[in-house]
């Protein structure tokens, strides 16, 4: 073996690389569950295909004069929606390699890396004729009035063919990626905020076809599916050779789709956990502040001499499980102080430091007074800022509400059991009904926190729409909304910490159906919605009464859960169909 | 503590894991839980544990109905699955302190206890790093000390014999399980393992197809299969095989 010292440039650059690839390798989640899902999902692909041919056929039917849409934007737009076809394959190609459970058993026995990478790749490409026949639709459907029918079909199949190989070749250099979600992710929240923004706002599309006509040549350029929709829509024109240029770097990408494929095997290693390889190769009179920093490097804490290990079992400070208030912020530090000793004791046992609340509620302030701002400048300026405003503060809502769910640490780990996973509570001598009041307490004192966020939104609809309500009005939606988050969340805490990541059966014979997070969740915003519906339609005692049903519909149903918690008819484990 | 099955069945869809099942524990003792694959051995731990909910009948302790949310109950008993559930990004001593506080074991004393333990199963050098780094069997000899020193009264241990350990944690498993049954307490554990059960195991639990076909000391089972000596486990299984097919 060879011995490295602390100077020398090829350890310290291993050192580097081997940490830099644990933190960008993928964790591998082998899960028959999640594999059933990729498998059997077809929706995100409809989606795309949907949605993909409905662009295609409403830019070619757009309406003539200003709210049209110039060549450029055109081109951007179609770009823009192609890259739903990448996010579709990348996130097949992906779920074939990260959660195909046949892996787990592969790595272990001699087979080839390479082979089973690509192996899993082709059994990705399933989705390929789906883009091929979305590429070749979208094309038809733009240039139907353009052309004789068989240049129209030719051209469309070679559109078709080239864009699909393009996304396709992206696919592949985003496959294990962190880029991949990012993407997926940020195409879909565009999406939602689009519709909207068109819903709620009758002047946004025209902000928007103004914003894309007028940027639209350049994000053709930018956009890697541009390459090959900005030629195509060139030639249909009739316009003149040179436009095929901009195919070059399409093709340059397309050759590199041997290097993607080369480069999946190296995302996909499994993790790591045991790093002590690195500790027979520092050599022995290597100084303790080397040692450290080679440690803290491969994130393990800095080795102690047996008899400092003998010292803190035998002084008991190991046993010492109470948290440090002052390393909190301040909704932390409020919150801390709120809590009895045995609930101190419980969040001791949830977390190892206080989480970190306050940078989140900070995050939700700054948004909403963007928003507010913005808003204002949108009302007594009457510029589109008010557009701007009403998304920050949508936006605002999401991040202020999102981080005030139930949190209870490690006591909602699960673990997976046999064919199954089990819960903390599941395992551990755990009070089901102090854990659960315990945590409703503290998600309430951080909804408390983050009320005058939520009265403050509802206040400044009131101030931007004073025709659909007014200021007070506002303040009174956002009162009953919030009750009713309030009122719902002990169900969604008690469910969260029976069934952490799936749904919940609840003896199979007393309630037959599968309580899940989407049934839960859609209970939520449905109950906050009537509430504020109520409101605004009926008046603010309708509200509140809503919101007062939700309030009772929580606490009886988290009574009634930890009493058949309490009898044994919740199954708390969780069969794998349903788990994860 | 007593243990009492009352009438329990399991069932998992289709399939009954326990089919009206009725057993009494008596404490003081090492239960033996033998059976083919999928006989219902580990589901008859859940139900003790309080991990699955019996479909019908009565899982009782000390002659009171088994109650989650009862603590002290909770905390008188012990579940250690095949593969033990440690907080991976934990430290050893961590998770210790955390198995001690929630079984409110963490009396004066118990850190000598600890260290010995440590010492013993040599794990001391190890005390420091994440959970989640730890081989099975260091795995499972760090919930082996959690469990000995959280000093419940009845253990349940799903295969202990196969989990990992090397000869002398396996030594130390024996050693601890004899003294907390002379203690008092009761300790139910499944295997496949034969050679393991007899000169260990007070009395032998044989499960098939989710209902108890045998459950008696070496010596009833014997007289009741009319076996010879040494071989009753063998003749039982074999008896067993051919009633199946």
């Amino acid at each position: 073996m060879k011995w490295f010292r602390d100077h020398d440039p090829e350890f310290l650059a291993r050192l580097r690389r081997d940490v830099r690839n644990r933190a960008e390798v993928r964790q591998l989640r082998l899960r028959r569950p999640h594999w059933n899902r990729l498998r059997n999902s077809k929706l995100e692909g409809l989606a795309g295909l949907a949605l993909l041919v409905l662009v295609g056929f409403g830019l070619a039917r757009q309406p003539e004069g200003p709210a049209a849409l110039n060549r450029g934007a055109l081109e951007a737009t179609l770009a823009l929606v192609s890259l739903f076809l990448v996010s579709v394959l990348e996130r097949q190609i992906s779920g074939m390699l990260t959660h195909w459970p046949d892996l787990a058993t592969l790595l272990r026995l001699p087979a080839d890396d390479d082979w089973m990478v690509r192996r899993q790749w082709g059994r990705g490409l399933t989705r390929f004729p789906f883009v091929l026949l979305t590429a070749f639709i979208a094309a038809v459907s733009v240039s139907l009035d353009s052309h004789p029918g068989w240049v129209v079909a030719g051209g469309a199949l070679l559109f078709a063919l080239t864009l699909s190989v393009l996304v396709l070749t992206l696919a592949t250099w985003l496959a294990g990626s962190r880029f991949g979600p990012l993407l997926s992710g940020g195409l879909w929240t565009g999406v939602v905020l689009l519709w909207l923004g068109s819903k709620l706002f009758p002047e946004f599309k025209s902000w928007l076809v103004l914003v894309l006509n007028q940027n639209g040549e350049w994000l053709t350029l930018v956009l890697p599916t541009g390459w090959v929709i900005r030629p195509f829509y060139r030639w249909q024109e009739g316009g003149a050779a040179i436009q095929w240029l901009s195919l070059l770097p399409g093709v340059v990408l397309v050759a590199s789709l041997t290097t993607a494929l080369a480069r999946l095997p190296g995302r996909l290693r499994l993790r790591d956990q045991a790093l002590l390889a690195y500790a027979s190769q520092i050599p022995d009179d290597a100084t303790d502040e080397f040692r450290k920093k080679v440690n803290e490097a491969l994130t393990l804490p800095a080795p102690c001499s047996l008899g400092e290990l003998r010292e803190t079992v035998l002084t008991r400070s190991f046993l010492e499980l109470d948290l440090a208030p002052d390393k909190g912020g301040w909704l932390e530090r409020w919150v801390w102080r709120c809590w009895n000793p045995a609930e101190r004791q419980l969040a001791a046992l949830a977390y190892e430091t206080l989480p970190q609340w306050s940078k989140m509620f900070r995050l939700s302030g700054i948004l909403l007074l963007l928003g507010v701002s913005a808003a204002g400048l949108g009302v007594w300026g009457k510029i589109s800022w008010l557009l701007v405003g009403w998304l920050i503060a949508i936006g605002a809502l999401i991040y202020g509400l999102a981080p005030m769910g139930p949190t209870a640490g490690r006591l909602e780990n699960s673990w997976e059991m046999g064919q199954g996973t089990v819960t903390a509570v599941g395992l551990f001598p755990l009070s089901f009904p102090e854990i659960c009041r315990w945590a409703i307490k503290t998600a309430r004192l951080r909804l408390l926190v983050g009320s005058p966020l939520v009265l403050l939104l509802g206040a400044v609809l009131g101030i931007i729409h004073p025709e659909l309500i007014s200021p007070r009005g506002g303040v009174e939606c956002g009162a009953v909304a919030l009750l009713a988050v309030v009122g719902l969340q002990p169900l969604w805490m008690a469910g969260n910490l029976i069934g952490r990541g799936g749904p919940i059966f609840v003896g199979r014979r007393r309630f037959g159906r599968r309580l899940t997070w989407l049934t839960l969740g859609v209970f939520w915003l449905g109950a906050s919605a009537g509430a504020v519906a109520a409101t605004i339609w009926v008046g603010f005692g309708w509200g509140l009464g809503c919101a007062l049903v939700s309030v009772v519909i929580g606490e009886v149903g988290w009574r009634w859960m930890t009493r058949v918690v309490g009898r044994g008819g919740v199954e708390l484990l969780i069969p794998p169909e349903v788990s994860g | 503590m007593r243990v009492e099955l009352r009438e329990v069945t399991k069932r998992y869809g289709s399939t009954i894991a326990l089919n009206q099942v009725s057993l009494t524990i008596e404490p003081g003792q090492i239960i033996a839980v033998l059976g083919p694959n999928g006989a219902g051995k580990t589901t008859l731990l859940r139900l003790l544990a309080g991990i699955s909910g019996p479909d019908r009948g009565e899982v009782c302790f000390d002659g009171r109905e088994f109650d989650r949310n009862d603590l002290f109950m909770r905390r008188r008993l012990a579940f250690l699955p095949d593969f033990p559930p440690l907080f991976a990004e934990q430290s050893v001593l961590r998770n210790l302190a955390i198995a001690l506080r929630l079984y409110a074991a963490d009396r004066p004393g118990v850190e000598t206890r600890i260290l010995t333990l440590l010492e013993e199963l040599e794990l001391l050098q190890l005390a420091e790093m994440p959970a989640g780094t730890l081989s099975r069997g260091q795995a499972y000899k760090t919930a082996l000390i959690g469990l000995v020193t959280a000093a419940s009264e009845l253990w349940l241990l799903d295969e202990p014999l196969a989990s990992g350990m090397d000869p002398l944690g396996l030594h130390v498993l024996r050693r601890e399980v004899r003294a907390a049954v002379a203690a008092g307490g009761t300790v139910i554990y499944t295997t496949q393992l034969l050679e393991m059960v007899e000169g260990f195991a007070d009395r032998v639990l044989v499960i098939a197809d989710g209902q108890v076909r045998a459950f008696g000391t070496l010596s009833e089972l014997r007289v009741a299969a009319g076996a010879p000596e040494g071989q009753v486990l063998a003749t039982l299984f074999g008896k067993l095989h051919e009633s199946r097919s």
